[in-house]
C-alpha cells in the first residue's frame, strides 16, 4: 500500500465520515421523537460534522503550520539522531567499562566493587531504553507524520464522537512531537550546563603528577613500547606506562600518575631492548613543561631516542659506534639510513635491526661500508615474537655511509603483556571522584531526556484538549 | 479502502433520503399534535417543538452541500 495513497484514502474517509455525521445530525432533527435528550444530539452532530470536515480540508495547512513551527524552533532531525546515537554509544561503552573495571577490582580482591557498579549499570541501561524510545518516536514522526495526522483526522470524524478523544490525541501527539522533538539536544545541553558541575573537583593534592608526552627517534616513533620511570632513590620502585601507536604515553587522569618531587631514570623497553632516552634522568615535575587545556595531564615531558630510527609499526634500527645522521624515506617502504663516522673513516660500527618476526625488513644495499659479520636471532618479548639482526660493519675509508632497508608495513597490533602502573592508594580517591562524576552525568542525561518527554506529553494533552478531545461525553446543550 | 468510502457514501445518500421523508412526516405529526383536541399543554408544546425541529432539519438538509462547499472554499483561501 503506497503511503501517499494511504494518506489520501484516510482523508477521503475522514471527509465522507464528516458528511455522514452532518446528515445523521439532520436526521436526528427530523425524527418525530419529542425527547429533548435525543434532539440535543442533533446540533452537536451537525457541528461535529462541520468541524471534522474543516479539519480534513485544512490538512495541508496543518502540515504547513507544523513545518513552519519546526523551522521556527530550529531543530534538525539528523542532529537529533546523531545526538541519540552518540549518547547511546557512550552509555554502551560506559556499561562495558564499568563491568570490566568491576571485574578487575574483583580479581584483585576488592569484590564489593561489583555491587558498587550495579546502580551505575542500571542507570546506564535505563538511559539506553529511554534513548531507544525517543529514537523510535522521532523516526516514526518524521517518516509518517502525514499519515499520522490523516489517521488522527479520520478518527476525529467518526460519528457520535466515538473516536474524538483518540483522534485528537493522535493529532496532538504528531503535531507536538514533530515540532518539538528536535529540540532535545539543546534541552539536554541546557540541563548539562546548568546542573552538571558535580560538587567535587579533581584531586589536586600534589602527590601525583599527571604527565604525558611523546617519544621520537631520529626517524619515527615507537609503537607499543613501555616507558619505564625508575626511582633513583629506591631502586625497586619502577613505574611503567604504555607508549601507544602514536609514540606517546600518558601517565594522566583518571588512573595514572607519577609521585611528585622525585627523580627518575627513564628508559624505553621496545621489542625486547632497553633503549636509552634523552633526557635520561628527570625530576618530576620540575623538568616537565606545564600544560593547560587538557584535563588528563598537567605536564608534558617528551623524550628523544638518539641513534634510533623507528620504522613502521614494529621495526627499529639502531646504530652503535657511529652517528645516525638522517633517515630518508623516498618510497613507501624504502628507507635510507645515513650514518656518519665517529671514530674515523675505517671505524667499526654495529647496526641493529630489530623487528617483529613476521615482518622482517631486508637490507637492499649498502654504500660506503663493508659488512664484516651478520648475526641473527629471535626471542619472545612479552608474548611477542621478535627477530633481530646485528650487522657488524666498518666504514670503507669514508666519512659517510648509507644503508638501504626495505621494510614492509607491519600489521597493527598491541602488546597486551605490558602492565601499566596504577598506584591504588593515590588513585582510589580520584577513582571515586570519577565514578561520582560519571553517575552525575548519567543522571543528568536521564533527567534531561525524561523531563523533555514529560513536557512533550503534557503539551500533547493540552493540544488534544484544545481540539476537543476531553470532556466530550455530554452533548452540548442547545 | 474504497469499499469503505463507497459504503459511507451509500449510507449518506440513504440517510439524506430518509431525512427528507422524516422531515415531511415529523412536520405533519407536529402540526397534527398542535391542532389536536387533546387537552394537555405538553402535547401542544411537543407538537410545536417537532414542527420547529423539522423546519431546521429541512434547512440544514437543503444547505448541506452549500455549507460544505463554503468550508472547502474558506480552507482553500487560507492554505497558501
Amino acid at each position: 500500500m503506497e503511503l501517499a495513497s494511504l494518506k489520501e484514502e484516510l482523508l477521503v474517509i475522514a471527509g465522507s465520515l464528516a458528511v455522514l455525521t452532518y446528515y445523521i445530525g439532520v436526521l436526528v432533527y427530523a425524527l418525530p421523537i419529542p425527547s429533548v435528550r435525543v434532539k440535543r444530539w442533533a446540533p452537536t452532530l451537525i457541528q461535529d460534522g462541520l468541524s471534522a470536515f474543516l479539519l480534513m480540508v485544512s490538512f495541508t495547512a496543518i502540515i504547513a503550520v507544523i513545518d513552519y513551527i519546526r523551522s521556527l524552533l530550529g531543530g534538525d532531525y539528523n542532529a537529533l539522531m546523531d545526538y541519540i546515537l552518540s549518547l547511546y554509544m557512550q552509555a554502551l561503552s560506559a556499561i562495558i567499562l564499568v563491568k570490566y573495571f568491576a571485574t578487575y577490582l574483583g580479581s584483585i580482591g576488592l569484590s564489593f566493587a561489583s555491587s558498587l557498579a550495579s546502580p551505575l549499570l542500571s542507570a546506564a541501561m535505563l538511559l539506553v531504553s529511554l534513548l531507544g524510545l525517543t529514537a523510535l518516536i522521532a523516526s516514526l514522526v518524521v517518516n509518517a507524520k502525514e499519515i499520522l495526522v490523516a489517521a488522527g483526522i479520520m478518527l476525529y470524524s467518526l460519528p457520535f464522537r466515538i473516536g474524538r478523544g483518540a483522534g485528537a490525541s493522535l493529532l496532538a501527539f504528531t503535531l507536538v512531537a514533530y515540532a518539538a522533538l528536535p529540540l532535545l539536544p539543546s534541552w539536554s545541553l541546557f540541563v548539562a550546563s546548568a546542573a552538571l558541575s558535580p560538587p567535587i573537583t579533581y584531586d589536586s593534592s600534589g602527590n601525583l603528577t599527571r604527565l604525558g608526552g611523546c617519544i621520537s627517534g631520529v626517524y619515527g616513533s615507537p609503537s607499543f613500547a613501555a616507558i619505564k620511570f625508575k626511582d633513583v632513590d629506591m631502586e625497586n620502585l619502577e613505574y611503567t606506562f604504555i607508549v601507544g601507536s602514536t609514540g606517546c604515553y600518558s601517565a594522566g587522569r583518571p588512573f595514572k600518575g607519577l609521585p611528585s618531587n622525585k627523580t627518575y631514570r627513564v628508559s624505553l623497553e621496545y621489542l625486547g631492548f632497553d633503549i636509552g632516552l634523552k633526557p635520561e634522568v628527570v625530576t618530576i615535575p620540575q623538568d616537565a613543561t606545564p600544560v593547560t587545556g587538557d584535563d588528563r595531564i598537567d605536564y608534558r615531558l617528551d623524550f628523544k631516542a638518539p641513534g634510533i630510527a623507528f620504522i613502521g609499526n614494529g621495526v627499529f634500527v639502531a646504530i652503535t659506534g657511529a652517528y645516525m645522521v638522517q633517515v630518508e624515506n623516498p618510497d613507501n617502504n624504502e628507507y635510507t639510513i645515513i650514518v656518519k663516522e665517529k671514530n674515523g673513516p675505517t671505524s667499526k660500527f654495529d647496526v641493529y635491526i630489530v623487528s617483529l618476526s613476521y615482518c622482517k625488513p631486508q637490507i637492499t644495499s649498502v654504500e660506503g661500508m663493508i659488512i664484516k659479520d651478520v648475526d641473527e636471532g629471535s626471542f619472545v618479548w612479552r608474548e611477542v615474537p621478535v627477530h633481530y639482526t646485528v650487522v657488524s660493519a666498518s666504514f670503507n675509508e669514508t666519512y659517510k655511509a648509507e644503508l638501504r632497508i626495505y621494510a614492509n608495513q607491519c600489521p597493527y597490533r598491541t602488546v597486551p603483556a605490558i602492565r601499566e602502573s596504577v598506584t591504588y592508594a593515590e588513585n582510589f580517591v580520584s577513582l571515586s571522584y570519577t565514578i561520582l562524576a560519571v553517575i552525575w552525568y548519567w543522571t543528568a542525561s536521564f533527567l534531561a531526556i525524561s523531563s523533555f518527554l514529560a513536557i512533550i506529553a503534557s503539551l500533547t494533552y493540552g493540544v488534544a484538549a484544545f481540539l476537543g478531545g476531553r470532556g466530550f461525553r455530554l452533548p452540548l446543550p442547545i | 479502502m474504497s469499499g469503505i468510502v463507497d459504503f459511507i457514501s451509500n449510507t449518506t445518500n440513504q440517510v439524506v433520503s430518509i431525512a427528507w421523508g422524516l422531515f415531511l412526516l415529523t412536520w405533519s405529526v407536529g402540526w397534527v399534535l398542535r391542532g389536536s383536541p387533546i387537552p394537555f399543554l405538553r402535547v401542544k408544546r411537543a407538537g410545536q417543538d417537532l414542527v420547529e425541529d423539522a423546519v431546521w432539519a429541512a434547512f440544514w438538509l437543503a444547505v448541506g452541500s452549500s455549507v460544505f462547499a463554503l468550508v472547502s472554499y474558506l480552507a482553500s483561501l487560507f492554505s497558501s
